[in-house]
């Protein structure tokens, strides 16, 4: 905790300098007092073109109105609905043509509150009152700002249309089966999908602008009668003492309110999926959004959750209980197996059967490294393929996969630089690797690999066992949000372990986890075993 | 957990037992069941028995008598005997702990020597005490969990590895029970009075638990885990090598390890043997080097536990290297002979006292107040 | 919190970092292609002069596994010839004891011995006439050697004969005694056993093994093999004799833990032979004490099935079934008369275990009698109960000649 106070300290300090003074200072904080419209037109437009001198993205058309005073609309071009503006707002206010019987009726202007109730056909609208605001609401809220002559108030009309990318697969979390959409870029669309599936009142989304310069949106959201207030409260001072000048992605977020920064290991979430979203909110967990960000944070976690796919819970429980397990198998190869083959093959070759122990001899028999050399070699070059693989362009990524492995498969082994048994090990290691379903646990363990690979290489299995004894203390002293990383196999609850490393059938999961569903432990549900058995009764009697 | 000395962790009863058992099983397996072995033979069994029904005796002591109302055994002593007698006793049973953390640190170096015969046992101690250290810092509860995370792990290798040594168990070698002299197994059933009484390192965190009340009758409990533990170490070499070879064998239970095979595929498991010794005896040190030094703040009076890590580990490591140059026959001779008494005399003897003097002094308090009245 | 995790990480990994500059590439490090890998050590006495009191020489042969040879190319076949003598090494050297001479081949070879994953101790037979004490010990001492080795004795002969002899369907002659000794038909003797019969109240014994020559007349057509013929029986640490035919037969079903074996017998009366293929067998071996006096019981019940019929009996009929059955148990008995005969007056050792089981179950009487043991074991009568079962008859009945 100390350490997050530690940072915002810093970042507040570094977001004190303040940029080249303007003459009307651009309000920053609410110390000082803030500017007023005028009534005068000319006076608002002169001090917002001096605002915006520099931002040329930012139009001002001038019109007059139909009762004869001149007008202004200000908004960011590329960012504003222009159809919107052209049909909605700039047509009314020009030529209401119905209108005219009623400014010759009245005096001849009518007041702006009046004009937004009758001419402007736009949902949001809201009056402003400051120069402040205005340009709040033109910058942040990428609103349409109408100031009219003789009015000291100005009317925000939201006409918003930023660039936006379709609802998509997401990438990096496939399915086989289960829902296909992904968030994007654009908050709005991302909190959509998640209302989508929310349809309830107790689903809260808080919004902060976090950033001094971005002031990106940043939307809190957990479902109020099930998450805990103390995390939710936590959670929310958490992000807001964040203070930086900028947020370009949940990634930000994510290292700014986390437990122990100093840790390989994620103690956030991060998912492309609504549906891993929403179903961690009936958990009485909390997620991050992050306008610009596709990804949304989830927190509190666990160790075993980042081994869960959001396919076990739409598959049959067998089947997903297979697969988990498969997952853990290749946890350990993925991380024990180059060390293990090591140090077995350089200190403990008693062990293997005699047959295996020959073979693998007669391949090193040309190997001109010793086997930990090998061994790093081999999985640096594997990494390095990986890497290259998410850099490069399409095009030419299979070019590179295939050079890859025929270079390092077959031309290392042919040239007896490389064995052909370490081949198949960082081979299977590297497929391990991605059985993983979430990629930056995978990144850790991969990134633990090496000590061990060291370590195995100087003790054989002695440092295996205490580079495990390292990782082990380490993990059982992290933290997600304040809830034991471990838990809750460590500390144990027999509760939980329905859907810790294995998934029970549904009706059997009543309760939500006890960590984070202290404030209702137990879910709406119907589904026991005997009202599962109720169709089936039917069936029979017809 | 920012504070450790305001709120006091508190950790389940169950964690506070694993770290117990932890801290004495792999050990015991390794070093008390080839002492056993050695002085019982075949009727080690037997031994154990008696040392397990002695050994609810003990614990009851350790935990009724020795250690006071959210006490250590260190505080409680200095409140039963006063200021500096009972700083004596505490100074008695930090340097009983930190004799058994090195000692343990030297056996592990002894028997990594023989898988490494090359490699300077210093490595093993340094990294064996800078694991032990870290843990130690980063609190009871970490180690708590680190524990309760590992023991099943290891007790599921134990388990699987002593059914794998099954088919090559003659259970008639545990014939003929009781020919050899009570004194034998009497001998054996020091060597596990001993080990009970090195639990003495349990009240120094028996207050750390959420019911420290339901301690002393959860403890039958854990002696009787501790039997089941032990029964087949105890008895599985003699089954498997026979009488004669068994004594002979200075790690009987890696022997027996090594001996299994798995259908021609796996033969030689000393990996187990590695994994269960090394992280065993990790938690071995992990449970005194943590008594030690809040034993060690305690008599000092710090308000932190781990105030005097650094200084105690380092007092650690040079106990454990002026043992470095003894050989492995005259340790096990030392464990054998003084040890057995040493053992019981500061684990149960000094418990007892404390439990007994204070007592007395409630009674004669008590007795000043009905007369006063 | 920050502090608390920090310190001891960052020491941690200094610690880590140090000593893996410390020590990369020494200590215990050996790589895989740095090691002559042993796969069968021999032990024989060198020859001694009746003059010199000097006690006799040892002479040590290793069968060493050329790795280079064992791998395969390509395509998965394997580079030499199965049975050819490339894929193996043997080096020799004389000592005084059993480590002496390795340590003189270990100066010679580039690469480092290694004992792990020796899978067989062949002994000549005059080392084992001698007694194989220092064996043992280097066998339990050495941390490196494996309990499961198997221990052979060379019959009529000495260990560095058999050692050279390459075996045609495996590649290195010390994985087919090796996997000869599990097959199932023969006991399984490896160190651990063989130790522990020898450290008992009993005595121990082994399989031997005997090279088979090449019968001159074929030539090239046969290849030197060797065969597990023979049971050597120890006294104490010393041979004593060999059990082979009708008495290693007789010592196998008392032994009983064996999977599968063939019997041959006639039936009175009827020309041929008929062979039964034995399914199970459970032996119970006793030792009785009845008034102060030990007896041997030994029960051996059997199921059998039919393999061939060389007579013309038909199996069909429960008579005849009957006189097979008969015949069975008469040939059985008979071996195990001859095999306990053997061993009690001839030998006058006991392997199967019988002072052990005296130890066991009467350890009082065991010590009265255990200085003259051989004497009383000489003397005890032995009452001998076969029981034999026939499932079935094959999947004919009657034979197809008529």
């Amino acid at each position: 905790m100390a350490s997050r106070k530690r940072t915002t300290i810093k970042l507040s300090a570094k977001g004190a300098i303040l940029r080249a003074p303007q003459p009307p200072s651009e309000a920053q904080s609410g110390d000082s007092s803030p500017m007023r419209l005028s009534e005068r037109l000319d006076v608002n437009l002169t001090y917002l073109k001096s605002i915006f001198a520099n931002a040329s993205d930012i139009h001002f058309r001038e019109f007059r109105i139909f009762d004869g005073r001149p007008a202004a609309i200000i908004y960011i071009q590329g960012l504003t609905d222009k159809t919107e503006i052209d049909d909605n707002l700039l047509r009314p206010l020009a030529q209401p043509n119905h209108a005219v019987d009623r400014v010759l009726e009245l005096s001849h202007r009518l007041p702006l509150g009046v004009l937004v109730e009758e001419y402007v056909h736009i949902a949001g609208a809201k009056q402003v009152t400051t120069l402040q605001e205005a340009i709040q609401m033109v910058i942040e809220e990428t609103n349409v700002l109408l100031l009219v002559e003789d009015e000291p108030v100005g009317l925000a009309v939201s006409a918003a249309k930023s660039p936006d990318r379709a609802v998509e697969e997401p990438n990096t979390e496939a399915v086989i089966r289960g829902p296909r959409q992904g968030f994007n870029e654009n908050i709005e669309t991302s909190l959509a999908l998640l209302r989508t599936r929310l349809r309830s009142t107790a689903f809260c989304i808080e919004s902060f602008d976090l950033g001094r310069y971005t002031k990106t949106t940043v939307a809190l959201c957990y479902i109020s009668d099930i998450a805990s207030s103390n995390l939710v409260d936590e959670i929310r001072s958490r992000l807001k003492r964040i203070n930086i000048d900028g947020i370009i992605d949940s990634g930000y977020i994510e290292e700014l309110i986390e437990d122990s920064p100093h840790s390989p290991f994620p103690q956030i979430q991060n998912t492309e999926r609504p549906d891993v979203v929403v179903s961690q909110l009936l958990e009485g967990k909390v997620a991050i959004l992050a306008n610009g960000s596709p990804f949304a944070l989830i927190l509190p976690i666990n160790f075993w959750g980042l081994m869960q796919a959001s396919e076990d819970y739409y598959e049959r429980y067998m089947i997903a209980n297979a697969i988990r397990a498969l997952r853990f198998i290749f946890l350990f190869i993925n991380l024990y197996l180059p060390s293990l083959y090591v140090a077995i093959t350089t200190f403990h070759q008693e062990m293997l059967p005699t047959k295996a122990l020959l073979s693998i001899a007669a391949a090193r028999e040309v190997t001109p490294f010793p086997a930990v050399v090998e061994a790093l070699i081999m999985e640096i070059t594997f990494e390095a393929l990986r890497e290259a693989g998410v850099r490069l362009p399409k095009t030419v990524g299979s070019a590179i996969s295939i050079v890859g492995a025929l270079v390092i498969g077959q031309a290392a082994v042919q040239a007896g630089i490389v064995s052909a048994p370490m081949v198949i090990v960082v081979s299977i290691t590297g497929i391990g690797s991605f059985v993983i379903p979430r990629y930056n646990l995978a990144i850790t363990l991969r990134m633990l690999r090496f000590p061990m690979i060291l370590l195995a290489g100087t003790l054989g299995l002695f440092g295996i066992v205490v580079t495990t004894l390292a990782v082990i203390i380490h993990l059982s002293s992290l933290r997600s949000a304040g809830i034991p990383y471990l838990s809750p196999v460590i500390p144990f609850h027999w509760r939980d372990m329905k859907d810790a490393i294995v998934r029970a059938p549904r009706w059997a999961m009543q309760q939500r986890p006890a960590e984070s569903g202290k404030a209702n432990p137990r879910r709406e549900s119907n589904a026991t075993r005997k009202s599962r058995r109720l169709p089936s009764r039917h069936r029979a009697r017809s | 957990m920012n504070h450790p000395s305001k709120v006091k962790v508190t950790l389940s009863n169950m964690q506070i037992f694993i770290i117990v058992i932890a801290s004495s099983t792999a050990y015991g397996h390794f070093v008390y069941v080839h002492l056993a072995i050695l002085f019982a033979g075949r009727n080690a069994w037997i031994s154990l028995m008696l040392g397990c029904l002695l050994g609810i005796l003990i614990q009851w002591i350790h935990l009724k008598l020795g250690i006071g109302q959210d006490e250590s055994v260190i505080e409680h002593a200095i409140t039963v005997f006063g200021k500096w007698v009972g700083r004596f006793v505490g100074v008695v049973y930090v340097l009983f702990f930190i004799t058994i953390a090195a000692l343990t640190v030297k056996v592990v170096e002894d028997f990594m020597g023989v898988i490494y015969p090359t490699t300077p046992p210093g490595v093993f101690l340094f990294a064996e005490f800078v694991i032990a250290a870290w843990v130690v810092h980063s609190g009871i509860e970490v180690m708590g969990r680190t524990m309760q995370l590992l023991l099943p792990l290891m007790m599921l290798f134990g388990i699987a590895a002593s059914l794998l040594s099954t088919p090559d168990k003659d259970f008639t070698q545990i014939y003929p029970v009781f020919n050899e002299s009570l004194l034998s197994i009497g001998q054996g059933t020091a060597v596990f009075i001993a080990m009970i009484s090195e639990l003495v390192g349990f009240g120094m965190i028996a207050e750390h638990a959420k019911h420290p009340e339901r301690l002393a009758k959860q403890s039958m409990l854990l002696v009787l885990v501790l039997l089941l533990l032990f029964i087949s170490p105890v008895t599985g070499p003699v089954m498997v090598f026979g009488e004669t070879l068994a004594k002979n064998l200075s790690f009987p239970t890696y022997t027996e390890i090594q001996y299994i095979r798995i259908s021609n595929i796996i033969e030689r498991l000393d990996i187990v043997g590695v994994l269960l010794w090394t992280i065993g005896s990790f938690f071995r040190i992990a449970l005194f080097l943590f008594a030690a030094v809040k034993g060690v703040s305690q008599l000092v009076g710090a308000k932190k536990n781990t105030t005097f890590l650094i200084p105690v580990t380092l007092i650690c490591v040079a106990v454990s290297m002026s043992f470095m140059s003894s050989s492995r026959e005259e340790l096990y001779h030392f464990l054998g002979t003084y040890y057995l008494w040493i053992a019981p005399v500061i684990g149960v003897g000094l418990p007892l006292l404390a439990g007994t003097v204070s007592r007395l002094k409630r009674m004669a308090s008590g007795s000043r107040q009905s007369q006063k009245a | 919190m920050n502090l608390r995790v920090k310190i001891p990480r960052a020491f941690c990994y200094i610690a880590v970092l140090a000593s893996c500059l410390m020590c990369t590439g020494c200590w215990d490090a050996t790589e895989i292609d740095r090691l002559a890998i042993v796969s069968a050590s021999g032990i024989d006495l060198m020859p001694q002069d009746e003059m010199s009191s000097a006690p006799p020489k040892v002479l040590e042969t290793l069968q060493i596994a050329r790795a280079s040879e064992m791998g395969s190319n390509g395509g998965g076949a394997p580079a030499t010839k199965t049975g050819s003598q490339d894929a193996f090494l043997l080096e020799q050297a004389t000592g005084d004891d059993i480590l002496q001479p390795m340590d003189i081949i270990r100066k010679r070879l580039s690469r480092k011995l290694f004992l792990g994953q020796r899978r067989v101790i062949v002994l000549g037979e005059s080392y084992a006439k001698h007694g194989v004490y220092d064996l043992v010990d280097e066998v339990i001492r050495n941390p490196q050697s494996r309990l499961r080795t198997y221990v052979v004795v060379a019959y009529h002969d000495t260990a560095e004969t058999i050692l050279q002899v390459p075996y045609a369907l495996n590649r290195l002659p010390a994985d087919a005694i090796a996997e000869i000794e599990q097959q199932g038909s023969l006991p399984e003797v490896d160190a651990k056993t063989f130790i522990q019969r020898m450290v008992s109240k009993g005595d121990t014994f082994v399989m031997g093994i005997e090279k088979i020559q090449p019968s001159p007349q074929d030539g090239e057509a046969m290849n030197h093999s060797f065969a597990l013929t023979h049971i050597a029986v120890f006294r104490q640490d010393k041979l004593v004799g060999w059990l082979d035919g009708d008495t290693l037969d007789g010592f196998l079903w008392i032994y009983g833990r064996i999977h599968r074996t063939d019997t041959t017998v006639t039936i009175p009366g009827v020309p041929g032979h008929l062979t039964a293929r034995m399914l199970t067998i459970r032996t119970k071996r006793s030792i009785e004490i009845a008034h102060g006096k030990p007896k041997i019981a030994i029960h051996v019940f059997t199921e059998y099935d039919v393999a061939e019929n060389g007579t013309p009996a038909n199996l069909n009929s429960p008579e005849n079934v009957n006189k097979l059955r008969k015949a069975l148990i008469e040939k059985l008995t008979g071996q195990i008369q001859s095999a306990m005969n053997t061993l009690q007056h001839t030998y006058d050792a006991d392997p199967l275990g019988f002072g052990d089981q005296i130890d066991k179950r009467y350890p009082t009487i065991w010590k009265t009698i255990q200085n003259d043991w051989h004497e009383v074991y000489r003397q005890t009568p032995v009452n001998i109960e076969v029981d034999v079962q026939i499932r079935n008859s094959g999947l004919t009945g009657p034979p197809i000649r008529h």
